[in-house]
């Protein structure tokens, strides 16, 4: 016998409705309470008392609905959005969506239907206090095992992959960017200055550098007669 | 430890395990295999916004650390300021890594206190939410305004201005508010079905593999 059923999560600002049919087999009864689990839902439908919304459908909508509201949970409270491919259930329609939006301090939860359906577009703007209300529904259902027994939603961390370097790119080059044109600047300017005249010196640099040591160290040493070959060497 | 833990869990009308509550935090396969400074620092943030939130929170949270019987790893005063101190914005900052049992305990903590005062923060979100819409200063709430005013004088007093981002948070009344608003969002997930839960899992991100 096929028996249907209704379900109800709700907390502050968000009432989750679900009606569905109860899978009457004794295996999958629930071994405390002996209720059969709701196994196919019919209709959903989430209210969002605050801003007086309604949005409804059928399974695809609830198993987008409560992807979309976790996976952007996760990144409102950790700043670290997942780029992650959806799979092939979310791609169906209804699509449910939720970002940001920009300036404001709301989140837009987007519900776009099949596009060859007609129908249109909704799109709500919630407040956070409204958007952990939902979260806490979907939680709520998804705590409760007599509902949905095969829905569930995994948490884990975003990998690094997506992780943001703490400056922005711009500003970690600008160092290089400001090094890279002060060398520039500094080239152009010894370009400009003429090459200074070489003395012509029959030694080779090599024999050069030998002499003078010794010379340095000899002006400290001791006397004139080191000191005049040295001027010579000047002039 | 955890394997004790899952000992002791099979008999839990023997003798309720101290550490049976860490368990409703799951692993998280760190490759360091202790928290990084990045996560230390927002759990810290987080009990830091609690301090904000209610006078004397400190005593409460060893109390709540006694009650839910994780003072073995929390266990007073002196070891709780320790493992606050493993924040890397802290003047007192000690470079010591958190475990993830310490982690845990932390986490929990902060999430049994955040229940106790949910009534409270829904009320300060609400009121921001006002405040945002009449397009008024957050300051003009009175009790939104002394949650943020005690929020940026324990910020001021216990970060190290030396550090740039920590000045820079310091430098403007702005920034801090944000900072004391979006822990206190992050206070709000904790009382939910398994906000804790999501909380910690988002103090990992981008930090596993």
């Amino acid at each position: 016998m096929i028996m249907s059923t209704k379900r109800q999560y709700s907390s502050p600002n968000c009432n989750l409705i679900l009606e569905g049919v109860e899978d009457n087999d004794a295996e999958n009864a629930d071994i405390l309470s002996g209720q059969s689990p709701m196994s196919t839902i019919t209709n959903a439908e989430c209210h969002l008392l605050q801003s007086n919304q309604k949005l409804s459908g059928g399974n695809v909508f609830l198993t987008n609905l409560a992807r979309a509201t976790s996976s952007y949970a996760q990144g409102f409270l950790s700043g670290l959005f997942s780029a992650d491919k959806p799979s092939h259930s979310t791609l169906e329609y209804p699509q449910v969506s939720i970002h940001k939006t920009p300036g404001q301090h709301l989140h837009r939860l987007t519900l776009e239907p099949d596009p060859n359906s007609g129908e249109t577009k909704t799109e709500i703007d919630i407040t956070t206090i409204e958007l952990f209300d939902l979260v806490d529904a979907i939680d709520q259902l998804n705590a409760d095992r007599s509902v949905l027994p095969d829905m569930n939603l995994e948490l884990k961390p975003v990998s690094k992959r997506y992780r943001q370097p703490e400056q922005p790119l711009t500003q970690r080059l600008t160092p290089v960017a400001i090094g890279l044109s002060s060398l520039a600047i500094a080239a152009g300017a010894l370009f400009m200055l003429p090459i200074p005249e070489t003395t012509p010196t029959k030694s080779t640099p090599l024999n050069q550098t030998t002499k003078t040591q010794p010379e340095q160290k000899s002006q400290k040493s001791i006397p004139p007669q080191t000191s005049e070959p040295d001027k010579s060497n000047q002039e | 430890m955890s394997q004790s833990a899952s000992l002791e869990s099979e008999h839990p009308s023997l003798v309720d395990s101290p550490a049976s509550i860490l368990n409703t935090l799951p692993d998280i396969s760190l490759p360091a295999k202790v928290c990084s400074p990045r996560t230390q620092q927002q759990i810290d943030l987080l009990l830091l916004a609690l301090e904000a939130l209610e006078l004397g929170a400190s005593e409460q949270m060893l109390a709540t650390a006694r009650q839910l019987g994780i003072d073995q790893v929390v266990k007073h005063r002196v070891n709780l300021w320790r493992l606050r101190c493993s924040n890397p914005w802290r003047r007192s900052y000690t470079r010591d890594y958190l475990s993830l049992e310490q982690a845990k305990a932390l986490v929990i903590i902060a999430g049994f206190r955040a229940k106790d005062l949910m009534v409270a923060i829904r009320q300060l979100l609400l009121a921001e939410q006002q405040m945002r819409e009449k397009n008024l200063p957050l300051d003009n709430h009175f009790r939104l305004s002394e949650y943020l005013e005690r929020f940026r004088a324990h910020f001021r007093s216990r970060m190290n201005s030396r550090r740039a981002k920590v000045s820079a948070y310091i430098d403007s009344e702005e920034q801090l508010n944000e900072l004391a608003l979006s822990l206190l969002h992050k206070l709000l997930f904790c009382t939910g079905t398994r906000g804790m839960q999501r909380v910690w899992f988002s103090l990992f991100d981008g930090e596993v593999a």
